[in-house]
């Protein structure tokens, strides 16, 4: 019991320890529009979750977690069907010159160029399935390619039907590599925070930030920011949890 | 050793701490006055001086996105900004004081054949800057005009559709390839779209402001003085503000020599984003550089009260300023 | 049925393990190969079991059980699904976890010992006419190693298998054999049936090599 109480102040110390910093760093800049003090932020911080416009905000950042999932889930899924026909070695030389290539073009450039081929609401999601897709491939094959060729080998000396072998060895062996990619749920918010901002797509936390930005509103955009970590941390936890949820581990 | 450790981190994140501490500028009585202007239009407001008293003052011609940091952190003693960031930093406690209108208005409308304002109504309208002065003061003539406006990339009956792009070319773009029927644009751009696109005629926002408020335009930018520098320097800032009030028709007189001071004193890096100039479009950028006397001072607050009753507000600060922001003549 | 092994070649890149070789061994007799680490014992099951194709020559064999060097088991299964991940009768499977005398646990909670037993016991829960077996009592003490040769000769006489069983260990052969082929570089050096419980000159065989 005193072991897990002092595991938990780690991360609460160095937390603890950061805000200091910041307080520091917020006080010695003096100037609200250059650097708010932690207090402040936290301030506006819940104002804007849950002050009289709090609306506009939760509606922000619904839509951007919306838009993120999504560019996470068809990113995620075509991935996994790259990564599935790519164990063929001749598959996987083919489609890796065009990886390297989505892997290696500058995201600015991404996100400028949906800017114009598509409408603001969406460009955000094309933008983090283009930049999300080559990362989660890699990460993928490395999952496959750890695969126990020894249990694959039983399977089919012992002749266990397809369906089985889906259904008892690959789903569930699979899962844990899955539930590690959540973490490029992070990546999505990201990518798509970013490309909405430029974009100025409505109802978005990006949005919010630019108009934070535009007004001078520094505690704010310092919330919002506040707001995506969050996200970000919660995703977090989703995935340890998860991972902890499989009794075979 | 490992207190020692943790005493050296600690001391080094305190240094770490220190360049912010740094970022104030400090005054002296004896440099050259620091002046600053965003690219486009309101730069022309200067270029008098920026051709003839170089020399003189310290003149840097900015990124129109980045004028507004000049005054956060304190490094501009002179500079012209939108009147909405002037009195928004004014409001958050900057001492930039309003001293003189840079211009009035530089918005015309885009739109292919003749065309008057009721005709937006069931179209697209491509408007750039969104939640600036551009946007502020475009929904402030349809709402006067009793039109309604809505958000959206696609057009709505009874109502003018409004679509939001990045920048000024963006819109041209938009109404070249089709995409909207009409936009709003800027001068010098309003100029280059007359060129640029078939059968485009303007319409002056300015003048259709008129006919509502019975002045000509809005005070779109204005030049803004160091708070402090009235006290320690302030024979320095009559100065130039004095010779800034004479040189306001200079651009139109000598557009081309406009057009290359302004290119001179661009910051590093930065590109301008005019490139050549006649006199009409000189003419059209609308630069009035009245020192700011009754007229001046209730032309912008009506149009900041304009942008409340819009229900706009956040952009310039949640409130009307304080008449302590003026500098009068 | 037999297993037949017909002028076998086989290579991995450079080295040739097998060239030309051919061995039979006898439906329903326990044939054990003994020989050297790395000499190919493995490879042989391998090719019976059609996990590996020879580069020439034939391999006659039917459907096999295949107890592997290491376990094999599924990380997600506790030990009776591992065994009905093969087989579906679910009290077979009950009596032969009884039998090797493992709880029905996850595998990552299970021993060595453990792990290799329900790999042991999984090879009957679905009699095959074949069964492989590679160094199936390595890792256990003597005692258990006794207990589990005895339950694995009452299962391969209950089920009339054909067995290829590979082991180091000539006092395992002497215990569960039939027959005893001793490989060197791809080629039979020793190869008797047994004789009075037990298989002359084996060890003194072993020892030279």
């Amino acid at each position: 019991m005193r072991r897990k109480l002092f595991n938990l102040l780690f991360p609460i110390g160095a937390v603890a320890a950061l805000v200091a910093i910041w307080a520091i760093a917020a006080a010695a800049a003096g100037d609200r529009l250059i650097l708010p003090s932690p207090a402040e932020t936290a301030a506006e911080f819940f104002r804007m979750i849950g002050g009289k416009t709090c609306g506009k905000f939760w509606a922000a950042f619904g839509m951007t977690l919306v838009r993120s999932l999504l560019a996470y889930v068809c990113a995620g899924a075509a991935a996994f069907g790259f990564a599935f026909l790519s164990r063929n070695e001749y598959v996987r030389r083919a489609l890796y010159p065009i990886f390297s290539v989505l892997r290696a073009v500058p995201t600015m450039a991404v996100i400028f160029l949906f800017l114009i081929w598509v409408r603001a609401r969406w460009s955000p999601v094309w933008v983090a399935v283009t930049v999300l897709l080559p990362t989660m491939y890699a990460a993928f094959n490395q999952a496959f390619d750890a695969f126990d060729a020894g249990l694959e080998e039983m399977s089919r000396v012992y002749r266990v039907p397809l369906r089985v072998r889906l259904q008892k060895m690959y789903v569930p062996l699979l899962l844990p590599p899955l539930i590690d990619s959540l973490s490029f749920l992070s990546l999505s918010i990201k990518l798509v925070v970013a490309a909405e901002a430029l974009a100025m797509t409505a109802t978005s936390l990006g949005a919010l930030l630019y108009n934070a930005n535009i007004t001078f509103e520094t505690a704010r955009l310092l919330a919002v920011s506040l707001a995506a970590v969050l996200a970000g941390f919660v995703i977090d936890g989703l995935t340890f949890t998860g991972k902890r949820l499989l009794p075979w581990i | 050793m490992k207190r020692i450790c943790k005493l050296f981190s600690l001391i080094l994140c305190l240094c770490l701490c220190l360049p912010l501490v740094a970022c104030g500028s400090k005054a002296s009585t004896t440099d050259k006055l620091k002046v600053f202007a965003p690219d486009g239009a309101p730069a022309l407001a200067l270029s008098g001086m920026l051709a003839e008293d170089g020399d003189k003052y310290d003149f840097t011609v900015v990124a129109s996105s980045s004028i507004g940091s000049k005054l956060v952190d304190g490094s501009a003693d002179l500079a012209i900004v939108p009147t909405n960031a002037a009195v928004n930093l004014y409001n958050k406690g900057k001492d930039y004081r309003i001293a003189a209108l840079a211009t009035v208005g530089n918005l015309y409308l885009i739109g292919k054949g003749d065309f008057t304002l009721s005709d937006l109504t069931g179209k697209t309208l491509g408007v750039f800057g969104q939640n600036n002065v551009p946007d502020l003061v475009l929904r402030a003539l349809l709402s006067d005009n009793d039109m309604e406006t809505v958000v959206s990339d696609e057009a709505a009956a009874g109502k003018v559709a409004l679509r939001y792009f990045a920048d000024g070319p963006a819109v041209m773009q938009a109404i070249k390839k089709g995409v909207v029927p009409f936009g709003l644009l800027p001068e010098p751009a309003a100029t280059a779209a007359l060129k640029n696109i078939e059968g485009a005629t303007l319409s002056d926002v300015q003048a259709e402001r008129q006919k509502i408020t019975g002045s000509y335009g809005f005070p779109q930018a204005v030049l803004v003085v160091k708070g402090s520098l009235l006290e320690d320097r302030k024979a320095d800032v009559d100065a130039f503000l004095t010779r800034y009030a004479t040189l306001g028709t200079w651009a139109e007189e000598h557009p081309q020599e406009a057009v290359a001071a302004v290119s001179a004193h661009m910051a590093e890096g930065v590109e301008a984003s005019i490139k050549a100039l006649t006199k009409e479009t000189a003419k059209r950028c609308n630069i009035r550089v009245d020192r700011i006397d009754e007229t001046a001072r209730n032309q912008v607050k009506s149009f900041m009260q304009d942008i409340i009753d819009l229900g706009l507000s956040e952009s310039i600060g949640g409130k009307l300023p304080a008449d302590t922001i003026f500098y009068h003549a | 049925m037999d297993i037949k092994f017909e002028n076998i070649r086989k290579c991995y890149g450079e080295p040739v393990v097998y060239d030309g070789f051919s061995l039979i061994a006898e439906s329903g007799k326990v044939t054990a190969l003994l020989g050297r680490s790395g000499c190919g014992k493995t490879t042989l099951l391998n090719l019976a079991a059609g996990l590996v194709r020879p580069d020439a020559g034939t391999v006659t064999a039917g459907d096999c059980s295949y107890v592997f060097q290491t376990p094999r088991l599924l990380p997600n299964l506790k030990a009776r699904d591992n065994l009905l991940y093969v087989g579906a009768d679910p009290t077979r499977a009950d009596e032969l976890l009884r039998l090797v005398e493992v709880p029905n646990i996850y595998p990552k909670a299970m021993s060595g010992g453990m792990a290799q037993r329900i790999g042991l016991a999984r090879a009957f829960i679905a009699p095959q006419p074949i069964v492989l077996m590679d160094e199936p009592f390595k890792s256990l003490d003597i005692g258990l190693k006794y207990r589990l040769m005895d339950l694995s000769k009452r299962l391969i006489e209950e089920s009339g298998a054909t067995v290829l069983f590979v082991t180091h260990d000539p006092a395992e052969a002497e215990y569960l054999a039939d027959r005893a082929v001793v490989l060197e570089a791809g080629a039979i050096v020793y190869d008797r049936p047994r004789e009075n419980d037990a298989f002359p000159d084996l060890t003194a065989t072993l020892k030279r090599l």
